[in-house]
């Protein structure tokens, strides 16, 4: 039997909480932009944070997907290996009921 | 009457929402407070400015619910907007119950978000109007002279000022007079408007009374 975790429901769960946080600082920022698309000298300013910051979630996101993919793959990867296994004390024919 | 800039103090411990929301909140004209833990806002607030708070609920240390309980405990009636990244439903019935403006999931929408800010404070200043119209009216009867109170609180007994004669030992003259200096120091043009004024500060105004003798 593969003895590397599977991940938990929770583990997944937390990473799903993660990754509202850099969507939501994404969508935010995007829709206080154009706010801001007004062109005065301060709101280039909050512009040019609002660019980098957005750049900078979207990496966050990003790593996080990554990070739920593998555990995916592993979870996947486990099940498939159990499969493969021939079921301990099971006969061909079946039970013949 | 020129209002107030209302304040939006956000409470959040991911600074990058912290961050965006002060930008989207600053844009739509309210001031912007930005605190990374629970505790910080605690140490840092002042009831005085207008305004309402947008909360995160699940923040490590003491969590938005716990927050929006000590506020309550320290009789604080600042409006919450409760946002969230998780996805626990039991949460928003307590939040509400506790008396939460709204309780929004990240990623929020901005008209969803700043729907519920005004929402929030515009129940924040009617809160605030409604306690200074209360000590404006408390001010005015604390001019009443100890007859005149006498008079008042029976005219909100449901008193006629006949019987409100026979009760204090004089004629009816007098007492038209003491009523109409009550009238007079607490601006009320009748009756109806003695009563709701009444009412706003807290004086009891139960319309029934004993048989008349």
């Amino acid at each position: 039997m593969s003895t590397s975790a599977r991940p938990a429901w929770s583990e997944l769960a937390t990473l799903v909480h993660k990754l509202n946080q850099p969507l939501a600082a994404i969508l935010t920022n995007a829709q206080a932009a154009q706010h801001y698309l007004t062109g005065s000298a301060h709101a280039q300013a909050e512009l040019r944070g609002i660019l980098a910051d957005i750049v900078e979630d979207n990496r966050r996101a990003v790593e996080i997907i990554k990070e739920m993919r593998q555990r995916l793959r592993n979870c996947a990867l486990e099940r498939r290996d159990a499969a493969a296994l021939p079921a301990e004390g099971a006969t061909p024919e079946g039970d013949g009921r | 009457m020129i209002a107030r800039r209302a304040t939006v103090f956000i409470v959040d411990d991911d600074p990058g929402v912290c961050r965006a929301m002060s930008r989207l909140v600053r844009g739509a004209g309210y001031a912007a407070r930005e605190f990374s833990s629970a505790r910080d806002f605690l140490l840092a607030h002042e009831p005085e400015p207008p305004g309402c708070v947008l909360l995160d609920v699940s923040m490590p240390d003491l969590d938005g619910l716990e927050l929006q309980q000590r506020l309550l405990e320290q009789g604080c009636q600042r409006p919450i907007v409760f946002l969230t990244a998780s996805d626990d439903s039991r949460n928003v019935v307590r939040a509400i119950k506790a008396g939460a403006i709204d309780y929004l999931t990240k990623p929020v929408e901005a008209g969803v978000l700043l729907a519920a800010l005004t929402e929030a404070c515009r129940v924040d200043a009617c809160g605030r109007a409604n306690w200074e119209r209360r000590n404006l009216i408390l001010g005015r009867l604390a001019l009443l002279t100890p007859r005149e109170r006498q008079v008042l609180e029976m005219v909100l007994s449901g008193f006629m000022n006949k019987q409100i004669a026979a009760q204090l030992g004089t004629v009816e003259k007098t007492i038209k007079v003491h009523r109409s200096r009550v009238m007079n120091k607490l601006h009320a043009g009748s009756l109806l408007q003695l009563v709701a004024l009444a009412q706003a500060a807290g004086v009891p105004v139960s319309g029934t009374h004993g048989s008349p003798t």
